[in-house]
């Protein structure tokens, strides 16, 4: 496969005074879906978009995928514009809905896409058998799509995404219809890829999943950006400090909080911290696991198919 | 080219689980074995063979033609409103190779649905021959009527402009042309009239057409026995013709065939003819009889003096001149191919239409230009037949206004985009046992699938790359 010179310095997306207006049938300005948006997105970045509904997160991805033409400003993906084809050699896409053929097999279904690639038959048959394990429905390879529910179906969008070893992964919601564990594994893989310099666009409105995950967020609100920056810069509160230590006798935990009150002048305040509901729940799933093997919809090795670490 | 046929593929298995492509084949199947059941013709095996051809094909044409819009406008206008597109058109794929793939897909469906059709017209043709009642004289007969391809040629034209001119400056001498008498109308009347007395023989008159054969069959005869497989063949004239009113006397005449130039080493052919109910007649002509140079003279001589009984020939076709030059099987095939090319520009503008409207405008806005093709193309030939309808500006009034200009502009302009496809029918040329010329096939592939299709395909691909796919139109 056929990789382009994009050099560490050189953004993987850039965008400059970005508007979109969608217009009516007389050509009159409608909506103004995305007002001068300026993003610059790295090598190597999980970049998070957030916003309400309709603030112009999906408008801007499908600018950037070349699905829709921006009226004004510029943007250049891996060097190029939106709609070249040796650019989109190195895209993957997850949309909204995974829009998937319901009358081919998963299988199928990745072997059509992985042969607009240009990949030879090998390498086909390769990656699928990975890329099925990594998402789990190896198992259901012969079934039908459109008897997936809808988590399955995810999943195999998911597959199909990461069919050409993409450089620039853009996920539209990519964990909506998944269960936990499969919440977990995309952000897993999001991660993974991130440290293999690949770059990934998150747009969710699953404000826990971009925190996990994303290096840099940008939040939109009626075409503009109104917040962006480092997520754990964003989210530092700095008129507080948090201490953690080994959960202590009561007497201890008096003697230290007698002392900090003397040292700061208020009263401190003493909680344990508590496990998140996620972590909680795929602990319990786990040891189900361990006790009575697979679920009907998703088994797999949870590995991350090999060549998308190893290539 | 992967690409192309990787997209071809996923074309062809989304059309061929379309309910309603199965819907369509199950209705022209039956239909087919109805027709073939229930026809019964003039009661001749060879009249039956026609009219089964003739209905069985367009019948199938009309339908595969309705299927194939429908499914081509569908193609590329339910992935637009699926979504389906964003993921094709986010992969490394050309425009033109999402327009090309899907071409092509539906070329494969027709190629699939129209060899399944013809295959069952062919099998019924086959079982008109076994049915009952059915001597071997009629199967023979229909082998050299129908089932056979045959090539024909027709009367040289006669140049009427010149013999209108001639007789316009006669009348002009005589006076008998009023002052106020334009020009190009009084030339129409003429030809009008040249060409309706060119159709009849007066009694004690006579008539000749002359007849020019293509130089294969005129002077080589060892290429004529390898063309048409039989060492004995002979050319079959036929002739169409009418009394002027019901004569309850015969027609009679003499039918002479023979040479243009004054050859006397080819004694000419003579026909006798005494016809109650004459219409059309065949003669069969040795090879022996055609001069080397190909030129035939054929002359009819209305010997019913004492009746006065003139003679009126068909228009269309007063006689011709056919050759037995190969299988009705080959002639099957190029018919098939023929329509196949139909079908393919059928899909292209089907799909075209399908990038910019939903399916049901786009399929809509595809059978809306089929019918504006089908009623230019019926006026267009109406209007050369110099009736009241006209589409060109020479034969309406001189002081035009500007709607009237430009409305022949675009009728003309019209003409010249939709005649051209329309031209074909192989299918009138099949039923009568008429060969179906490779080179009408080349020419078809070449105006159907080479000017129309990539003209739809250039425009389709370039509109595909310019659409915004989040947008329904």
């Amino acid at each position: 496969m056929q990789h382009s010179d994009t050099s560490d310095q050189q953004p993987i997306v850039k965008t400059d005074k970005l508007t979109k207006v969608f217009r009516d049938f007389w050509r009159r300005p409608k909506v103004r879906a995305v007002d001068e948006i300026d993003l610059e997105i790295g090598r190597g970045e999980i970049f998070g978009l957030l916003g309400p509904n309709g603030s112009g997160k999906s408008t801007t991805i499908k600018i950037l995928l070349g699905l829709l033409r921006p009226t004004s400003g510029n943007v250049s993906v891996m060097g190029s514009a939106p709609k070249n084809v040796h650019a989109k050699q190195l895209i993957g896409y997850l949309p909204e809905d995974s829009h998937l053929y319901n009358y081919l097999t998963p299988r199928e279904t990745l072997d059509f896409y992985g042969k607009l690639f240009d990949m030879t038959r090998s390498q086909r048959i390769e990656r699928i058998t990975q890329l099925l394990d990594m998402v789990g429905l190896t198992h259901a390879s012969s079934r039908r799509v459109g008897e997936f529910s809808k988590g399955m179906a995810r999943r195999i969008g998911l597959a199909q995404a990461l069919i050409n070893n993409p450089q620039l992964i853009v996920l539209d919601e990519p964990t909506s219809g998944l269960d936990p564990m499969g919440c977990r594994q995309v952000k897993d893989l999001m991660l993974t890829l991130a440290r293999q310099g690949k770059t990934v666009i998150l747009s969710s409105h699953l404000l826990a999943d971009v925190e996990d995950v994303c290096d840099r967020v940008a939040i939109l609100y009626n075409g503009k950006i109104r917040a962006t920056g480092k997520v754990n810069q964003l989210l530092e509160k700095r008129d507080n400090t948090r201490f953690t230590v080994p959960s202590l006798p009561p007497g201890k935990i008096n003697e230290i909080l007698t002392l900090l009150k003397d040292k700061i002048g208020t009263d401190p305040k003493v909680d344990h911290p508590a496990m998140n509901l996620e972590q909680f729940f795929l602990d319990v799933v786990q040891e189900a696991h361990r006790n009575t093997g697979s679920s009907v919809g998703k088994a797999g090795s949870d590995n991350v198919a090999y060549y998308l670490t190893h290539e | 080219m992967s690409k192309i046929l990787n997209i071809a593929r996923l074309t062809f298995r989304d059309a061929v689980r379309s309910k309603f492509v199965g819907f369509m084949i199950i209705i022209l199947i039956l239909l087919i074995g109805i027709l073939a059941v229930s026809i019964k013709g003039d009661g001749t095996l060879v009249g039956r063979l026609k009219i089964l051809l003739n209905y069985t094909l367009n019948i199938s044409g009309f339908f595969l033609g309705l299927m194939t819009l429908w499914i081509s406008c569908g193609s590329v206008s339910r992935e637009i409103e699926n979504k389906q597109i964003y993921l094709l058109a986010v992969k490394p794929v050309y425009s033109a190779q999402i327009w090309l793939g899907k071409w092509l897909g539906l070329l494969l469906v027709n190629i699939t649905l129209l060899a399944i059709t013809v295959f069952i017209i062919y099998a019924a043709t086959l079982w008109c021959k076994q049915v009952q009642g059915v001597t071997p004289d009629d199967i023979e007969r229909a082998q050299n009527e129908v089932l056979i391809a045959r090539r024909q040629t027709l009367p040289l034209a006669k140049d009427l402009d010149k013999e209108a001119g001639k007789r316009f400056d006669a009348l002009v001498k005589t006076g008998q042309i009023p002052d106020n008498m334009p020009y190009k109308k009084t030339i129409r009347e003429i030809k009008k009239q040249l060409s309706a007395e060119d159709l009849i023989v007066a009694p004690g008159k006579s008539k000749q057409w002359i007849l020019r054969l293509p130089h294969i069959y005129a002077k080589n005869s060892r290429l004529r026995e390898r063309k048409t497989g039989d060492k004995d063949t002979t050319a079959t004239l036929r002739v169409s013709f009418l009394p002027s009113f019901r004569s309850p006397n015969p027609v009679t005449g003499a039918w002479i065939i023979g040479p243009v130039t004054n050859d006397t080493s080819l004694e000419p052919l003579t026909f006798n003819i005494s016809e109650d109910h004459p219409s059309t007649h065949e003669f069969e002509i040795p090879f022996s009889a055609i001069p080397s140079d190909g030129s035939l003279a054929v002359t009819f001589e209305n010997a019913d003096r004492a009746a006065s009984t003139t003679v009126i020939f068909d228009s269309n076709k007063p006689i011709e001149l056919l050759i037995a030059e190969g299988k009705f099987e080959m002639n099957f095939l190029r018919t098939f191919l023929i329509m196949l090319c139909k079908l393919a520009a059928l899909g292209a503008i089907g799909l075209t239409a399908g990038i910019f409207f939903s399916l049901p405008v786009a399929t809509f806005s595809a059978y809306t230009l089929i019918v504006i093709a089908l009623i230019v193309n019926y006026f267009s030939a109406v209007a050369q037949h110099d009736t009241a309808v006209s589409l060109h500006h020479s034969h309406g009034p001189t002081n035009r206004s500007v709607a009237m200009i430009v409305g022949e502009s675009i009728a003309s302009a019209a003409e010249i985009v939709v005649n051209p496809a329309m031209q074909f029918r192989p299918i009138a040329f099949l039923s009568e046992g008429l060969t179906v010329s490779w080179s009408l096939t080349g020419k078809a592939v070449l105006i159907l699938i080479i000017i129309y299709c990539g003209t739809f395909c250039a425009a389709g691909s370039y509109c595909l790359s310019r659409r915004e796919f989040d947008l329904l139109l």
